[in-house]
């Protein structure tokens, strides 16, 4: 800059001595003649290396120099890209100067590029954690949080650009297998260097290169203090009403070989203490387990759930990993759960009788249930460019007893309990050979249960026959399943066309054994009739060839997919379950879609057993022992405008879809006992819907306003009391929401809900009221200083169908967390208004219902967090 | 020999997933001439720069392009999966804006992209009309937008300042573009008038300009002759025409980054907030 200021004053005594000297002229080609555009013409001293001032020629080819300088002659040069160099010493006055230059090719030094930066395509970023953290930090958590594009969510898991990460390793070992959390939340960013991010991160190295992923993973580089020696930490809470704690303990210990994590939580406030214990990875294959058997309560509310659980809760988690050699390592992760979880409540249900009676049920119920769940996994891994192979072996045993009352004229007592055993392996191949690459899974998984619901007196004397000394009666479940999965897959890429081949092959065996009896009060139990057990076996099997082409083009693009499954399921079937997809981009702004699929599917053992099971104390059912069969088609069209510039979002569809099945389904009521039964009588369901939803993006008050409408209508039928009832339902919701960023300290969101539910008897009188429901939710953080943060919730629910008392209910919370160097404080105030009931209503089929559910009361709740070693 | 496998390789990478997401493109020049930039940012106060990007300066005889060829590598490979999506399966689409405050990363099924990396603009500059072309997008999955910026002729002032870059003979020029004063190096050796970003109009090649309060510079690192000319080419048939004003202010609002989530059918495409904040070199 100085050298700079220098040069002028130098130069000004020269510049005002001399005269204004203006040079022009045309450049033209030497060959053609033509005017040439864009070259550089320059003057010069003599000598020097600095120009004095240059011009570039205009489309006519002609430039103009005006300067000031006092020496006898000028330096003029003309050049040009891939034009060859000119110079000529001219006297310094204004004149007219032509030039005819020739064309040639450039030459030029070249420098030889140092390989710069080009860290985005395939490489990791470093962050080193000592530059991310201060004193409001406590956990690898909070420094994971300042780092650019990485976000942790309240439960531990890591997004970076916002997309959860596909792996989380700490050391380069995968240690917790996706129940990262634990590591997020507990291990101090003080024994952590470094903090990797891997973009683009393929897991498998045999599929790197072949299958893309825009996903990132996160390596954890402890320091050196760190490793080899056990760390622990801990967390306490306490609060009121009634007594509340909240506790956690964690260690670790990183050495070569071997990694090890354990965690425990546990509390009564309402927190689900398995949070942690979840994988936050996408899991794969899984049977699905549910009770076929359970005590009767109410259904659990549609809003937080650590506003209604009532839990008791213990839960332990364990990790191990070993590394073998280089290419091999092995883990080992056992988790345990013991809670003890209350429920009470009040619900009715009333039910449409044909001949315009209704039926209704009141019942006051409360159950007390206790789980214990254990889960182990043991996973063996090699993951090597050529080849990768990966076997998981897991087991789940969960053992639950559920005790309930029914309060009513005479109270009913239930017992239920329900232990269940899932034993599972996966194994995944892939093998590459040159540009081939072949693909291998298989699944194969056994899952037994064996329940017991007892239920006491003795309801349904008309079941058992002269058992007058008995006085409840106990309903046995049993049943055994095993499922296997394999395939192999394939495709073919090849320009606009896509071909994709997939074999499959699906075994599912299952055996029920169920019985209801009366038991005595002595214990014994009496064998009963045929009609009230079950033995029986279902076997499918199942092998499918799915070819599938892509063509895209332009602004087309149509796929089409026709499945072959051969099924053999009591009968042998040949299916046909084609699907089509088209979609059109009229322009930048608008775009279609259209779809039509069709499929065919069955029920599975639990809609094809003809004796008598009584799933609950009022709900026995039993079917004519045909296989539920049902034909689906559904047709969908899309509509979807944009405007970006104007920040308009718009989205508008409708579907239509129509089911026919072989069986229709019938209740009987006696009492409130319902029966429930299958006719082989051939019927369809329908329906339609609606949508809409539109955005707008305000940016006077940076804010967005959003809208969503939804309708749908739907027809069935069931039978009910002997009689075929059609049934029509109809919803509709509106949600108007905006949120807005007010400042750098504060943020708020506002939404709000209007549903509409209302059913239909075709031919009956009307007896459903159409039941209105609001809701709203506004939110408001402040951020008064770093390591300070203030959130503050309000919601708000009415519903009209609530018959008695208040038909809204209202819910405030507020929380204060504090971060300091060594420890974190947490004050929260849940409920403050102490609302302690929520009150819903809806339609389903032909019935009505309606229930209380008992909430927690308003708490208060202190939480503590250091470390102790 | 390795770095230039590294380049070629980078190259090829980033030509190969261009050329799938796109169908359209037109070739408006060849390139003789290869330069290669360090662009630095950093922000106010700081030393060292937060971000380094390589770009790329085509030359040829009556157009030249500016691009950052591994974040439109990166974008291309993202878009080009999406594209590829099974669409069989899609039931519905939503798209949510940055500010509508939308989060679905906790759903299964979420993907998502970063804008904060890279540039992703590219400039095309017409040495015949001397009109510079903008083809550039807010965000990854959404629309390419393009407009014309006619700079006129940039008023530098060239000083008497020598010094060599990159060895390089350079003269310096100073100008005041935009709300910014930068001070650019220019060689006459390289006869071209062009140089980085949407600078050009100096007697020679810019190969190193930074604006005075030092949050922007561009350096050459890089020059190469090319023996086999490459095709400039741009892809602008699906750009929607905008002024330069309506783009800065997407990219205020929606530089952040993308969300896609695929769930039983039901895509929603959201996007998030930016965690910098958008340093615009263009103030005024």
């Amino acid at each position: 800059m100085i050298k700079h200021k220098l040069c002028i004053f130098f130069m000004l005594p020269f510049s005002f001595a001399a005269a204004q000297t203006k040079i022009s002229g045309t450049v033209t080609g030497k060959e053609d003649g033509k005017s040439l555009a864009g070259i550089n013409v320059t003057v010069k001293e003599k000598n020097q290396t600095g120009m004095l001032t240059y011009a570039l020629t205009d489309e006519k080819g002609a430039y103009q120099l005006i300067y000031k300088n006092a020496s006898d002659s000028v330096l003029i040069t003309v050049s040009g890209f891939n034009m060859k160099k000119q110079s000529e010493t001219i006297v310094n006055k204004s004149q007219i100067l032509n030039f005819n230059i020739i064309a040639q090719a450039i030459s030029l030094k070249e420098i030889k590029i140092n390989p710069p930066k080009i860290r985005q395509l395939n490489d990791t970023l470093n962050y080193l954690v000592d530059g991310f953290s201060d004193k409001n930090d406590r956990t690898i958590g909070d420094v994971l949080k300042k780092m650019p594009g990485i976000t942790v969510k309240d439960n531990g898991a890591i997004l970076y650009n916002n997309k959860p990460i596909n792996k989380f390793y700490i050391e380069d070992k995968d240690l917790l297998q996706g129940r990262y959390g634990i590591a997020t939340n507990n291990i101090e960013f003080k024994d952590v260097a470094t903090v990797q991010v891997l973009e683009n991160h393929q897991p498998i190295k045999a599929l790197k290169d072949r299958e893309f992923t825009d996903e990132a993973a996160i390596n954890l580089k402890l320091k050196d203090s760190a490793k080899g020696i056990l760390t622990a930490n801990a967390q306490l809470g306490t609060g009121l009403s009634p007594a509340l704690w909240n506790n956690e303990l964690f260690s670790m210990y990183f050495g070569k070989g071997r990694q090890n994590m354990n965690a425990y939580k546990g509390n009564n406030t309402g927190n689900d203490a398995t949070a942690e214990l979840n994988s936050l990875y996408s899991e794969g294959h899984n049977i699905k387990q549910g009770n076929s058997l359970y005590v009767q309560s109410p259904s659990p509310p549609s809003i937080n759930q650590n506003r209604y659980l009532f839990n008791r809760a213990h839960a332990a988690s364990v990790n191990n990993l070993w590394t073998y050699g280089k290419d091999y390592q092995l883990n080992a992760n056992i988790n345990y759960l013991n809670d003890r979880q209350e429920k009470e409540g009040y619900s009715r249900s009333v039910y449409y009788l044909p001949a315009d009676s209704l039926l209704t049920i009141e019942e006051k119920l409360a159950s007390t249930e206790h789980i214990n769940l254990l889960d182990f996994a043991l996973q063996l891994n090699t993951n090597k460019p050529q080849y990768y192979l990966d076997n998981s072996l897991k087991f789940t045993g969960q053992w639950s007893n559920e005790e309930g009352n029914v309060l009513k004229s005479e109270s009913i007592l239930q017992d239920l309990n329900a232990p269940q055993y899932k034993l599972s392996n996966s194994f995944n191949l892939i093998k590459n050979h040159k540009k081939l690459s072949f693909k291998a899974y298989s699944y194969n998984g056994y899952n037994t249960t064996n329940q017991t619901l007892g239920v006491a007196p003795l309801l349904y004397q008309e079941l058992f026959n002269g058992h007058t000394t008995s006085n409840s009666i106990l309903q046995s479940f049993n049943l055994n399943q095993f499922s296997s999965v394999n395939r192999v897959s394939f495709g073919i890429n090849n320009g606009d066309w896509k071909q994709n081949y997939t074999l499959g092959a699906e075994v599912n065996l299952q055996h029920l054994k169920s019985s209801l009896m009366a038991k005595a009060a002595s214990g014994d139990v009496t064998s009963t009739a045929d009609s009230l057990n079950n033995d029986f076996q279902l076997n499918k099997y199942e092998v499918y060839f799915r070819p599938e082409y892509t063509y895209s083009k332009n602004k087309y693009r149509a796929t089409v997919s026709f499945p072959v499954v051969y099924t053999y399921l009591l009968k042998n079937r040949l299916f046909f379950n084609p699907s089509f997809n088209i979609r059109y981009q009229l322009n930048s702004f608008w775009n279609l879609s259209a779809s039509a699929r069709y499929g065919n599917e069955f029920g599975g053992i639990e809609s094809i057993y003809t004796g008598y099971i009584m799933h609950s104390y009022r709900n026995l059912v039993r079917n004519d022992g045909q296989l539920p069969e049902q034909k689906k088609q559904s047709y969908g069209i899309d509509v979807s405008y944009r405007h970006p510039i104007h920040a308009i979002f718009l989205n508008a569809g409708t579907n239509y879809f129509k089911n026919e099945m072989n069986l229709l389904y019938g209740y009987d009521y006696l009492g409130i006992l319902s029966l429930r039964k299958s006719y082989n009588n051939p019927n369809s369901a329908d329906g339609y819907n609606f949508f809409i939803r539109m955005s707008k993006g305000i940016d006077l008050l940076s804010s967005t306003i959003s809208f969503e409408a939804n309708y749908s209508n739907s027809a069935a039928s069931q039978i009910s009391q002997s009689e075929i009832v059609d049934f029509k339902s109809e919803n509709y919701s509106i949600t108007p929401k905006i949120s807005s960023k007010i400042s750098k300290w504060a943020s708020f969101v506002y939404t709000f809900t209007h549903t509409q539910y209302k059913n239909k008897v075709s031919n009956g009188v009307d007896n459903f009221v159409p039941i209105y429901a609001n809701k709203q939710h506004g939110q408001l953080n402040i951020f008064p200083s770093k390591g300070f943060i203030v959130n503050m919730t309000y919601e708000n629910y009415y519903n009209s169908a609530v018959a008695s008392g208040n038909r809204t209910m209202n819910f405030a919370d507020i929380a204060l967390k504090r971060i300091f160097k060594k420890m974190e404080f947490e004050l929260q105030y849940a409920n403050i208004f102490n609302t302690k009931q929520y009150i819903s209503a809806s339609y389903s089929d032909i019935s009505t219902y309606y229930s209380a559910y008992n909430l927690r009361p308003a708490q208060v709740l202190m939480k503590i967090k250091f470390k102790i070693k | 020999m390795k770095r230039i496998l590294i380049i070629a390789g980078i190259w090829g990478i980033s030509i190969s997933a261009i050329a799938q997401t796109t169908g359209n493109k037109r070739t408006i020049d060849n390139a003789s001439i290869r330069c290669y930039y360090l662009f630095n940012k950093k922000k106010e106060a700081t030393d060292k720069a937060f971000r380094s990007d390589t770009m790329v300066l085509y030359i040829g005889a009556k157009a030249s392009k500016f691009y950052d060829p591994a974040r439109l590598g990166r974008d291309s490979m993202l878009t080009a999966k999406i594209k590829n999506m099974d669409t069989q399966t899609i039931k519905s689409m939503n798209i949510y804006k940055a500010d509508s405050g939308k989060d679905f990363s906790n759903m299964p099924g979420t993907t998502s992209s970063s804008t904060a990396e890279g540039e992703s603009y590219q400039i095309i500059k017409d040495k015949l009309t001397h009109k510079i072309n903008v083809l550039d997008y807010p965000a990854v999955m959404g629309d390419r937008f393009q407009y014309e910026d006619e700079l006129g002729t940039l008023p530098w002032k060239i000083s008497d300042n020598t010094d060599t870059i990159a060895s390089y003979v350079c003269q310096s020029a100073t100008l005041t573009f935009r709300g910014r004063d930068y001070k650019a190096w220019f060689t006459t050796d390289i006869p071209v008038n062009d140089g980085p970003w949407k600078f050009s109009g100096l007697p020679g090649l810019i190969l190193k300009i930074e604006d005075t309060k030092d949050l922007f510079s561009f350096t050459l690192i890089g020059l190469e002759q090319l023996k086999v000319a490459v095709p400039i080419q741009i892809d602008d048939a699906k750009a929607i025409k905008c002024s330069r004003a309506d783009f800065e202010k997407l990219r205020k609002k929606q530089g952040g980054g993308m969300q896609i989530n695929f769930n039983a059918g039901n895509v929603i495409i959201a996007e998030t907030a930016r965690e910098f904040e958008y340093i615009p070199m263009e103030i005024e």
